[in-house]
């Protein structure tokens, strides 16, 4: 294996795709969405605490004598970007699909695979240029990202982030990294292996309408909608024979709810469990399967539609 | 008429074979069969968590007067099968809106198109039917699976006035996702690379079904701890209404959001009907669209506006000159 040959690729791949003017499109909504995200979270906790304060006042002029506790007191720093999981897990994803997808369709369209094929790279290297090539921009998103949370933060709650709450957003955006790298591998795949480029595409759309929005909903009743809430709105999951068989048969499996139960755990602090089996199982999957298709990938055949 | 009605029918025999329009109604009737079957398991988990609730309680010596036994609306199980027309229906009329720019474009058969005695907003209208058509018949297979998979399931045999009110939300469904399918023609006449054309409809998609939505939903207040906020500080509902009256500065831009998107009224409309909201169960036809015409009239406009453009950009615009 040539690693100059890797690393040429990758380079190539960082470049184009940071040219590319759609990625540039979705790179500015994320980046939006991040900073967005923060004000969003410090409004509505704004909010709501002038309404527990109207609340306490209702319940003292109606003579409740034992008030409840503010919700909100105990919530930490980070939980203002409770929204960005439900960004990661929508537009992120998206993202990381487009990514994987064009990073491999654009050669097929262009006819230039089989002249990089009848050079003398192998597939595996081409693929892994290719695949750094996609880390490389992903960890520049996620990393602009970060930045631009941890600003919105300090700025927001008008004082600097302890090291265990850095430590967490850090921690909160490599999750969010490893759960990108198994939607771009997704899209890269198909991009190798549909035979025309709008199955291409939808294909891993579908198996991210399934993973997002099905399998929780068969684990937790909970409708698709209901799955966008970064709190959720049901106190107990149901517990009945049906339930409780699919969440142990498919909640180890369930990648985005186990993705937003770890997120839940570093941002809003109030979960302390890190479900980290399906993210290791999707990633070993998708990141094995391109390497299984490229090598039966045939450059004779005819261009992608 | 018999142009348009031969390019409908082009239209339609074209989308019907493609495998990608095969693939998503496949995924679609999979996602009724598990949102019935989910819903029917949802429900009957809440009977059995009542009746164990009663009987703790008589076991105490008390009543069961304090808890309220679910009620079983068929129409209601469908929620989440609008959720998925919201996301999937949108897909839908995406790639239709896609396939019937594309293949034109693709194949330069626009210009042969054109070079017939045809009008340009013939062509237009034809393949606006045409889709509707297909559409339609998407619809009319999801209703005939709910309709049977109730019946199996649930043994729930639906009235004359649900059935009424089941067609009148699919006619919703098809205003909104004709809206999506012009929206991407639109886009596809306009752009010149098609790929562009297709990812920019499904970034609006993105916005107008998932995260506005979802934005309006994140600032409910209710919606800030698990079971809801003024259940959890024991308020009740007038009182609730009476806190909520001092911040309607808040309310009416959580309000505004979710009313900039066409998701919002389908969705609001669709739930109105189906009485996923207790109060609209056992309501006529008549009062739930008085009382949610609003949200029906912007689901019209909404449906009008892509597809009055589209025939606008058929007749005025130069076609040929935006070919990839």
């Amino acid at each position: 294996m040539k690693l100059l040959t890797v690393k040429t690729i990758a380079g190539g791949e960082f470049k184009t795709l940071v040219r590319q003017k759609t990625f540039v499109l979705l790179l500015t909504i994320f980046l939006f969405m991040a900073a967005f995200s923060a004000f969003i979270g410090w409004s509505t906790k704004n909010t709501v605490t002038k309404i527990y304060v109207a609340t306490v006042r209702e319940l003292i002029s109606s003579g409740t004598k034992k008030m409840p506790v503010n919700p909100f007191l105990s919530a930490p720093p980070l939980s203002i970007l409770k929204n960005m999981p439900t960004y990661v897990f929508l537009i992120g994803s998206l993202l990381a699909i487009i990514i994987g997808y064009s990073s491999f369709v654009r050669e097929r369209k262009a006819g230039v695979i089989k002249i990089i094929f009848s050079r003398q790279i192998s597939r595996v290297e081409f693929l892994l240029g290719k695949i750094t090539g996609i880390f490389l921009v992903l960890s520049a998103i996620v990393g602009l990202s970060f930045v631009l949370s941890f600003f919105s933060v300090v700025i927001i709650s008008g004082q600097m982030l302890v090291f265990s709450e850095m430590f967490k957003l850090l921690m909160f955006y490599l999750v969010s990294f490893l759960y990108l790298i198994i939607f771009a591998m997704l899209g890269l795949f198909f991009a190798i292996f549909a035979k025309s480029e709008s199955l291409a595409l939808l294909a891993p759309m579908i198996i991210w309408i399934f993973i997002s929005f099905v399998m929780p909903q068969l684990t937790s009743a909970l409708d698709p909608n209901s799955l966008l809430n970064p709190t959720s709105i049901q106190s107990i999951m149901p517990q009945s024979v049906f339930f409780t068989s699919t969440r142990f048969l498919l909640e180890p499996f369930s990648v985005s709810e186990n993705y937003k139960t770890i997120s839940q755990s570093f941002l809003q602090g109030d979960i302390k469990e890190y479900p980290i089996f399906s993210l290791i199982v999707y990633l070993f999957f998708t990141m094995s399967i391109p390497f299984l298709v490229i090598k039966k990938f045939n450059v004779c055949e005819v261009e992608i539609e | 008429m018999q142009k348009i009605i031969t390019i409908a029918k082009k239209e339609a025999t074209d989308s019907l074979g493609d495998k990608l329009f095969l693939v998503l109604l496949i995924f679609l009737l999979m996602l009724v069969v598990i949102s019935i079957v989910v819903a029917s398991m949802d429900f009957q988990n809440k009977v059995v968590e009542y009746n164990q609730s009663v009987k703790i309680l008589e076991s105490l010596g008390g009543g069961a007067d304090s808890i309220y036994a679910p009620q079983f609306f068929p129409l209601k199980m469908l929620r989440s099968v609008v959720d998925y027309l919201e996301i999937l229906g949108a897909v839908i009329g995406i790639i239709l809106g896609y396939l019937s720019i594309s293949k034109e474009k693709g194949k330069n058969t626009l210009q042969l198109l054109l070079s017939r005695p045809v009008k340009r907003w013939e062509i237009g209208l034809g393949k606006i039917l045409g889709n509707s058509f297909v559409i339609w018949l998407v619809l009319g297979i999801a209703m005939f699976f709910i309709y049977g998979i109730m019946g199996f399931l649930g043994g729930a045999q639906l009235t004359g006035m649900e059935i009424m009110k089941l067609i009148l939300v699919f006619i919703f469904s098809y205003l909104y996702i004709m809206f999506f399918f012009g929206l991407t023609s639109i886009l596809a006449i306009k752009f010149k690379l098609l790929f562009n054309a297709l990812l920019i409809s499904f970034v609006v998609w993105l916005v107008i079904v998932l995260i506005i939505p979802q934005i309006g939903d994140t600032m409910d207040p209710d919606n800030q701890i698990p079971g809801g906020f003024f259940k959890a500080m024991n308020i009740a509902k007038s009182q609730e209404k009476q806190i909520m009256g001092n911040f309607k500065n808040y309310e009416f831009v959580r309000n505004a959001t979710e009313e900039s998107s066409i998701t919002k009224h389908y969705e609001r409309l669709s739930f109105a009907l189906l009485g996923v909201k207790d109060e609209y169960n056992g309501k006529t036809i008549f009062a739930i669209l008085n009382d949610k015409w609003w949200d029906g009239l912007w689901v019209f406009l909404f449906f009008l506006a892509p597809l009055f453009t589209e025939l606008l950009i058929f007749e005025k615009n130069n076609l040929l000159i935006n070919k990839e």
